[in-house]
């Protein structure tokens, strides 16, 4: 390969065939980044040509280059600052008039462009039809026409980039690009120089060319019939059949993401705890009252890790999902249905899919929800969009639900979990208003005008390899973070942990077990090859061997002299027995450590002073120990309560019930402010990072961090201050609280014209009551 | 006649736009400027944005912003 690499720009409309060009010179070739501080995708790849090598850079899809949105100023600042070898500016042909108007912004530039007239095929079918000699001639760069999902034109579109980006000496021809001083740069240029022109006479005239120029190199048939897209848009968009469809989308969207999603990471998460077996052979082994704390540490921080990389078959399944949503020209139209309702709560049409996908009934995530708000075109209600998204369900609060439901409502399960589900979107809808007209007041909104762009086929590769693109930039975001985070938490629940005293207390204890197993099997033959430091091994393989009967490896870590025990015969009962009794002591006395040294650490301590104030919410320093876990992951809330309520005598009870029985304080209130306060919990960190990426600043993840736990905190006190003050029930204060949080989104779905009416009707009553008391008077 | 009064089935002509800045602009982007003409295609079930065909596009707008557009009917 010689000499460096030649820059190339891709730019074009949304819609117009672009990415098809991109994958097409490019292959497999290329590379997905964000621009600094905005949220637009930067598409890189590259390719060989006769020896050289040339650099692509697929520009975000713009109608025009009038600097408006992000994804226009960064197109301009590309163009104009970068100097490319060459631009090629791809268009539809179908559309051809549109794509001329931005030729001519381009034009005005003064950059070696090429004009890739794409899906010629279309155009055909439409009777439409290009002379593209005409065309070049008129404008004076090279046209290249092409058909590239088929592949054609990419020949000839080499050769002209060839043409184009060879060094002047090289080059048999003078270049013809200087012949494009044409009429419309002249002008724009003559009139800049004698006065001010304003941008929309400028659009005019650019438009009028671009009028002009089409009728003069196109010859239409004028075939009137409808468009393929027009008929399938009459029953997608239909009164009627339009929400209906578009509640089948949304239901198979969550069925094969978050239900098959499962099936498919529970066939996955063997492969997890394989790697975490494998991790723990090579660690120092077990000891019999507590791990090596290297072990401890490795283990915590995978798991942390493994809890995320759970969820990759779901994110891959809906970034799929979503990528075929894209690509079919289904988004827009989803906006068009539901913009009516949306818009009243400063949220945009196509806010939707990011809420379902957060969990709008139960069971979603919010990371993949907040990357699918890249699709909302105005900053506003996409920022707004973003920080509702985690106060939707995501599954990982599920488990708790369940948990306190059953524990505290029982009988009551299906209402509390409808109570749970919905609530939350009222309260995330008022929110949303609240945001709108608040801290996002001054924040530029985009005009509401969108094509809704003809459908199209996805093809199988462009969507796999968009799913797999995000799924590693998800991973690649968030990985060390997760585990910079797993290890501040775990420093904070274990040290400085216990005292001497304390330690060696339980180290006798520990021993006192021992011994006893050892006086029970004395008088049992064989019981003598057994040694103390076989004990950990015996009880794991014990615990393999009654959980999973007799087919696994219980035997693997197992001397081959004590494989005795697990077989049949008197003796062995009677060692299995014993080891059963000691095996069961062992882990009580384990927890009992575990929670004396969580209730010592720097969070526990944390949790016991905060107490104070969360005693008005209903919560104990156990809860707030809890509360405190989440903030990595929400899996480990119902882990944590596990630990700190451990099991009393008899070991039956369920966690439900050791937390009711455990304390006296708490009751259903308190679980009916802890489930609202979850409900609302902040987001995990994976989330925050991506709301960091998303809205490219901290700001707004600190924003979606507080309010949160402003916002929970509050309603936790209200719920349960509240309900001890009027003597209410967890149940009926649930009721209290639907109603509130009904009339609050009603209220704040008010529209302007509403409010004016409200207004106008209580003016109009306080001009009757002064006219009745000046009657009156 | 403002755009936002049009119904579906009604066609005609972009007679002025009556406004300026990011709004002004981005119609013009989208095509939609004096002597444009257009059809309205449909209404969103909720009967807000409006669906219009300019050309060979399809576009929606919000009747919020189809009130700055004055047309003709034809």
């Amino acid at each position: 390969m010689k000499r460096i690499p030649k820059q190339i720009v891709l730019t074009g409309q949304p819609n117009c065939g672009k990415s098809t060009v991109f994958n097409s010179l490019t292959g497999a070739r290329q590379h997905v980044a964000n621009y600094p501080g905005v949220t637009v995708e930067k598409k890189m790849g590259s390719f060989a040509h006769n020896q050289q090598i040339y650099d692509v850079l697929d520009l975000p899809g713009t109608y025009s280059l009038s600097a408006f949105s992000p994804e226009e100023r960064i197109a301009r600042d590309v163009l104009q600052k970068t100097r490319p070898h060459a631009v090629i500016q791809v268009m539809d042909a179908a559309s051809l008039e549109k794509g001329l108007y931005l030729t001519a912004q381009l034009l005005e530039m003064d950059i070696p462009l090429i004009l890739l007239v794409n899906m010629l095929d279309v155009a055909t079918r439409r009777g439409i039809h290009i002379d593209l000699e005409q065309l070049s001639e008129r404008l004076g760069v090279p046209v290249v026409g092409g058909i590239f999902r088929q592949g054609k034109g990419k020949a000839k579109l080499l050769k002209e980039i060839k043409h184009l980006t060879e060094p002047p000496a090289e080059r048999q021809s003078v270049p013809t690009v200087s012949h494009q001083g044409m009429s419309l740069t002249q002008s724009i240029h003559h009139q800049e120089s004698t006065g001010i022109l304003s941008p929309e006479k400028r659009a005019g005239m650019r438009r009028a060319w671009a009028a002009t120029l089409a009728a003069d190199v196109l010859t239409s048939q004028t075939k009137k019939e409808p468009l393929l897209s027009d008929r399938i848009d009459s029953v997608v968009c239909h009164r009627v059949f339009g929400p209906l469809l578009l509640l089948c989308v949304i239901f198979l969207l969550y069925e094969l993401a978050i239900v098959k999603g499962y099936q498919l990471a529970d066939i996955t998460w063997p492969l997890l705890v394989k790697c975490r077996e494998c991790l723990s052979n090579i660690l120092p082994a077990e000891g019999f009252l507590s791990p090596p704390l290297i072990s401890d540490f490795l283990l915590w921080i995978l798991d942390s890790l493994n809890a995320l990389f759970n969820y990759i078959p779901i994110f891959f399944i809906l970034f799929a999902c979503i990528a075929i949503l894209e690509d079919v020209g289904y988004m827009p139209r989803m906006a068009f249905i539901l913009d009516r309702l949306l818009c009243r709560f400063g949220l945009h049409g196509q806010s939707t899919l990011p809420m379902v996908l957060g969990g709008v009934y139960v069971g979603g995530c919010a990371v993949p929800g907040i990357m699918a708000t890249r699709g909302i075109p105005d900053t506003k209600s996409r920022i707004a969009t973003i920080l509702i998204i985690p106060l939707l369900n995501c599954l990982a609060k599920i488990p708790l639900y369940i948990l306190l439901v059953h524990a505290y409502f029982p009988g009551r399960e299906g209402a509390c979990m409808f109570f749970l589900s919905t609530v939350t979107l009222l309260i995330a809808l008022t929110l949303a208003k609240i945001l709108h007209v608040t801290v996002l007041k001054n924040h530029e909104t985009a005009p509401f005008i969108m094509e809704l762009p003809p459908y199209h086929l996805p093809t199988l590769q462009g969507v796999l390899s968009r799913a797999t693109e995000r799924v590693w930039l998800f991973i690649k975001k968030i990985v060390t973070i997760v585990a910079a985070v797993a290890v501040v938490l775990f420093v904070l629940l274990r040290f400085p942990g216990l005292s001497p005293d304390q330690e060696m207390q339980f180290t006798s204890r520990a021993n006192h077990i021992v011994t006893t197993f050892f006086q029970q099997i004395e008088t049992i033959d064989q019981a003598d090859t057994i040694q103390p430091k076989d004990l950990t091994a015996l009880i794991s393989a014990y615990e393999k061997w009654r959980l999973r009967g007799n087919q696994e490896h219980w035997e693997s870590d197992l001397p081959l002299r004590l494989h005795f025990i697990f077989a049949e015969g008197d003796n062995s009962l009677q060692i299995r027995k014993a080891l059963r009794t000691m095996a069961r002591k062992r882990k009580r006395l384990r927890r009992e450590r575990n929670r004396l040294r969580i209730e010592q650490s720097l969070l526990g301590k944390a949790g016991k002073s905060l107490e104070t104030i969360t005693k008005y919410a209903g919560f104990n320093w156990q809860v707030n120990v809890a509360i405190f876990s989440a903030l990595a992951a929400k899996e480990s809330t119902v882990a944590t309560l596990g630990v700190l309520y451990q099991p009393a005598e008899n070991e039956t009870q369920d966690l439900g019930d050791r937390i009711r029985s455990a304390n006296g304080n708490f009751d259903d209130l308190s679980a009916l402010a802890l489930l609202m306060f979850m409900a609302l919990y902040p987001p995990c960190i994976a989330t925050l990072m991506m709301i960091r990426l998303e809205t490219g600043g901290s700001k707004w993840m600190l924003l979606a961090l507080f309010i949160p736990i402003v916002m929970g905190g509050i309603i936790a006190t209200l719920i349960y201050s509240g309900g001890r003050l009027l003597c209410l029930s967890g149940f009926e204060m649930m009721w209290w609280v639907y109603v509130f949080a009904i009339s609050g989104c009603a209220i704040a779905g008010l529209s302007d014209t509403h409010l004016h009416t409200i207004k106008a009707y209580l003016n109009a009553w306080r001009g009757r009551i002064l006219s009745l008391k000046n009657s009156g008077s | 006649m403002r755009l936002s009064q049009a119904v579906p089935g009604d066609s005609g002509t972009v007679c002025r736009l009556q406004t300026s800045g990011m709004l002004a602009q981005r119609l013009l982007d989208f095509g939609i400027g004096p002597g444009t003409t257009f059809s309205v295609v449909r209404m969103a079930p909720l009967g807000d944005p409006m669906e219009l065909q300019v050309g060979s596009m399809f576009l929606c707008i919000r009747k919020e912003e189809a009130h700055h557009v004055e047309v003709c009917l034809s």
